[in-house]
């Protein structure tokens, strides 16, 4: 199938989707839930952790539901999606951050081995997760959303409301602190 | 060329033209603390796209639920009823900061080094860290000469009030200051500011009701 009309039909599809939803047919918006609530609660759950992250997918839910009337289409509805869920995230992560202390310091992380490892090592991976943990949120969300979720800069910029610039010189300095925080720094 | 991480990372994602690419190349080849940080950034950023999504519940029954309950109202925009004089402090630090912004945009577009960026940066967190707080004690004048004629309990009970944010707002500023360069850090202590912004801009809003 040609790819441009392809990309119209899901166009089409999504559009129909959100008029139905603001309609309030219960159908559609369980269909929608349906479509994003994993993407949805994945990015949160990088950010804020699991344990905060099931109730915050509700919120961003409940705003998208009753946002919906202001979503005119300019964006992609992933897009826009995806925003509210940096914002509820980044704004639950500003609130708690006065009284959440890190599970693990650097202590911790510089303990575990650095050795070199596939991707796929399940070592690699849990020690990924805790860097991860340990970042400032603004550097968790923007690697999150590129090297994790694979959003281009043009898209990292418009969820986060900065500009493309900013997006890389944020993600290159988060890289650097994930680094350190993994022990390679010299 | 100087040791630079942040290039590397650009290097890894291919975002530096040819001609950078081969330069830093070349000196990573005679650099092995580049060479280490290099195979680190591949690793991580191999690692991270590798990372499953995490699943969670099925919540819908509960969205539903609380979709049929009205939507909690959002608190009313008071500003029309804030005089100009209230208005002023806040307006000029927002010109201020966005004029910063702009000063370290325009430098960052002319070359300088990170150090010599990031030297710029903290110069204007102090900056902006100055703005708030002559913001905050010139709204914190109005306030107090608002107060002197309320009936004495309800005085102490804002004063009360008031010496809890400052405490609050001058702990965030210490940690702060321990802590240059930390955007969380300098973020949270905006924040208080604010809020102490919001404290006083309440009590006159109050006052015009």
């Amino acid at each position: 199938m040609d790819p441009v009309p392809a990309i119209a039909a899901g166009k089409d599809a999504e559009l129909a989707l959100v008029e139905a939803c603001r309609r309030g047919e219960r159908e559609a918006q369980h269909a929608f839930y349906e479509k994003y609530r994993r993407r949805v609660f994945s990015l949160i759950a990088r950010i804020v952790g699991a344990q905060d992250a099931e109730e915050l997918v509700q919120e961003v839910f409940l705003r998208a539901y009753r946002g919906l009337e202001k979503f005119r289409g300019d964006a992609q509805l992933s897009t826009w999606m995806y925003r509210l869920s940096v914002n509820a995230a980044l704004s639950h992560a500003t609130r708690t951050q006065a009284r959440q202390k890190r599970d693990l310091g650097e202590e911790a992380l510089m303990a575990l081995p650095a050795e070199d490892a596939p991707a796929t090592d399940p070592r690699l991976r849990a020690r990924l997760e805790r860097a991860l943990h340990s970042l400032p949120a603004g550097y968790r969300a923007v690697l999150v959303l590129h090297d994790v979720e694979g959003l281009q800069h043009e898209e990292i910029a418009e969820i986060l409301g900065c500009r493309v610039g900013t997006s890389k010189s944020q993600l290159h300095k988060a890289r650097a602190k994930m680094r350190e925080l993994l022990g390679g720094a010299p | 060329m100087k040791c630079d991480v942040e290039r590397l990372s650009a290097l890894v994602d291919g975002d530096v033209s040819a001609r950078q690419a081969a330069r830093l190349r070349a000196h990573v080849d005679g650099c092995a603390g580049c060479a280490r940080a290099l195979a680190d950034l591949e690793t991580m950023k191999r690692g991270l796209g590798a990372l499953p999504a995490r699943a969670g519940e099925d919540n819908w029954s509960i969205v539903v639920n609380r979709l049929a309950q009205p939507a909690p109202v959002e608190p009313r925009r008071l500003w029309p009823v804030l005089s100009l004089r209230w208005a002023l402090p806040s307006v000029a630090l927002m010109a201020m900061l966005a004029g910063g912004g702009a000063w370290l945009r325009w430098h960052k577009g002319r070359g300088l080094s990170a150090d010599k960026v990031i030297a710029h940066a903290e110069s204007e967190f102090h900056k902006a860290d100055e703005h708030y707080r002559r913001a905050v004690d010139e709204l914190r004048d109005l306030a107090e000469k608002e107060r002197r004629g309320w009936p004495l309990p309800k005085r102490a009970e804002y004063e009360a009030a008031q010496a809890q944010l400052e405490a609050a707002v001058a702990r965030c500023r210490q940690v702060a200051e321990q802590q240059p360069a930390d955007v969380d850090a300098e973020e949270l202590l905006f924040a208080a500011y604010r809020k102490e912004i919001r404290f006083y801009e309440d009590q006159m809003m109050r006052e015009a009701q």
